[in-house]
């Protein structure tokens, strides 16, 4: 099957989805699945703060769950729907955020800081993605080694105290990773 | 050590100084060392897989029919069906019966085919845990153990393996109600639990231990039945545990 055919079967496959949703709730568990990484990764590719990524990721499908009645299928991809959500979420949070200081410091009233726009994020926010879900691929100890040293920034000494070895065989198994995870991403995408 | 752990020692070196901190690395002219440290800073930051659990179940918890547990509510309980069958068929017709009239069906582990849910939706709504036998699933009926949910004013903790707290497997064993906070998400005052194929019922330090048994492997079989469930009857605070035993159909020669 060419490229075309399979886009238009994962097309039809995500609207099905969506269908079946809209009529039975408990059904969304499906597309949380298929995009969770997505919008996560969009949100931490925009804000820079994991902690931020969480709050607004848990906001937007929050939000998503409640309004997916208004959802419409016009063609493009739900996770654009959802990447706007995140983007409207996110622009709130930064509003508040200055009005917030304004008060604080009792100073005129600015202008919000401009955000780019989501689809100069979009092409990142999908690499991140990938990479993320190809980490759940990896061996157990690998998988524990990457999660510290990178999503919870920990250092190899920690690491080594935590996961009871060496710092040298951290060194190998981060190393071992993330050779995995480069091969792996300039496969084509399943 | 030879070359190459020196050169594997001088890489990884190179990455956490190019990623620590947050900055944008610069292009070090090693092809490969370059593409480890943009994985290094794309990965920073990477989800937590208890958030994404978490966000999962808060989710499923917000759906109608599990808002639909108000003031007085019936649970039905099962665990350890192991089902084989492909059309869930190896469920005793007799589940289905005990659990007629219930406002939701909680299976606490170990499901095997996932038909076995099919057959008991049929009753009522269906919230099931993950069993150690069962393979990960993106069925949004399955929410990771353990879980919370509130009822009739009471809050029941369910999980596959009550002795994954600490408890003793052998006993009905409860752990402190701190460990049980904690590992539930916040206080309980029932622990509904799967994994010994062995019913019980067992009040211990202020906590409701359930375990349904099994209605088709007990752990202590006895003449004329297949196995157990439990039905959890919550009425203003306050939980009516039955244990049904499940009686083998008596067919036309018997």
């Amino acid at each position: 099957m060419g490229a075309l055919g399979a886009l238009s079967d994962e097309r039809d496959d995500e609207r099905r989805l969506i269908a079946a949703a809209q009529e039975d709730r408990r059904h969304f568990a499906a597309l949380y699945e298929r995009h969770f990484d997505r919008v996560y990764a969009f949100v931490l590719t925009r804000s820079r703060d994991p902690d931020l990524a969480e709050d607004i990721t848990a906001q937007t499908f929050h939000h998503a769950f409640q309004s997916l009645e208004s959802f419409e299928w016009r063609g493009a991809p739900f996770s654009a729907w959802l990447f706007r959500i995140a983007a409207n979420a996110l622009a709130d949070r930064g509003r508040r955020a200055v009005r917030s200081e304004e008060a604080a410091a009792a100073v005129p009233a600015a202008e919000p800081a401009s955000l780019p726009s989501p689809e100069e994020d979009v092409g990142e926010a999908e690499i991140r993605a990938r990479l993320f879900r190809l980490v759940e691929r990896l061996p157990a100890d690998q998988q524990r080694v990457i999660r510290l040293r990178y999503a919870e920034e920990r250092s190899g000494k920690e690491i080594a105290a935590r996961l009871g070895r060496s710092e040298g065989a951290i060194k190998q198994l981060q190393l071992r990773a993330l050779r995995t995870l480069r091969a792996w991403m300039s496969e084509p995408d399943e | 050590m030879n070359e190459s752990d020196d050169r594997d020692a001088i890489l990884i070196d190179t990455i956490d100084r190019s990623t620590a901190g947050g900055g944008t690395p610069g292009a070090t002219g090693d092809t490969e060392l370059d593409a480890l440290v943009q994985l290094g800073v794309w990965l920073r930051g990477a989800p937590d897989p208890a958030f994404k659990r978490w966000l999962k179940d808060s989710l499923i918890a917000m759906t109608p029919e599990r808002r639909a547990l108000g003031p007085a509510a019936k649970i039905g309980v099962i665990a350890d069906t192991h089902g084989c069958r492909e059309d869930g068929s190896d469920l005793p017709e007799q589940v289905l019966d005990a659990f007629a009239g219930v406002d939701l069906i909680v299976h606490c582990g170990d499901i095997g085919n996932l038909a076995i849910l099919d057959r008991l939706e049929t009753v009522a709504p269906v919230l099931a845990l993950r069993g150690e036998a069962d393979p990960p699933t993106a069925d949004a009926r399955v929410v990771s153990s353990p879980h919370r949910l509130e009822a009739g004013g009471v809050r029941v903790g369910i999980i596959f393996d009550l002795a994954s707290l600490g408890a003793s497997k052998s006993t009905a064993d409860v752990p402190p109600p701190e460990r049980l906070a904690s590992a539930f998400g916040g206080p309980v005052d029932v622990v509904v639990s799967a994994a010994s194929h062995r019913e019980t019922v067992a009040a211990r330090g202020g906590v409701l231990l359930v375990n349904p048994g099994s209605p088709t492997l007990p752990a202590a079989p006895r003449a004329g039945e297949l196995g157990t469930v439990a039905v959890l009857d919550i009425r203003d605070g306050t939980v009516v545990v039955e244990v049904v035993r499940l009686r083998k159909a008596v067919t036309s020669d018997e």
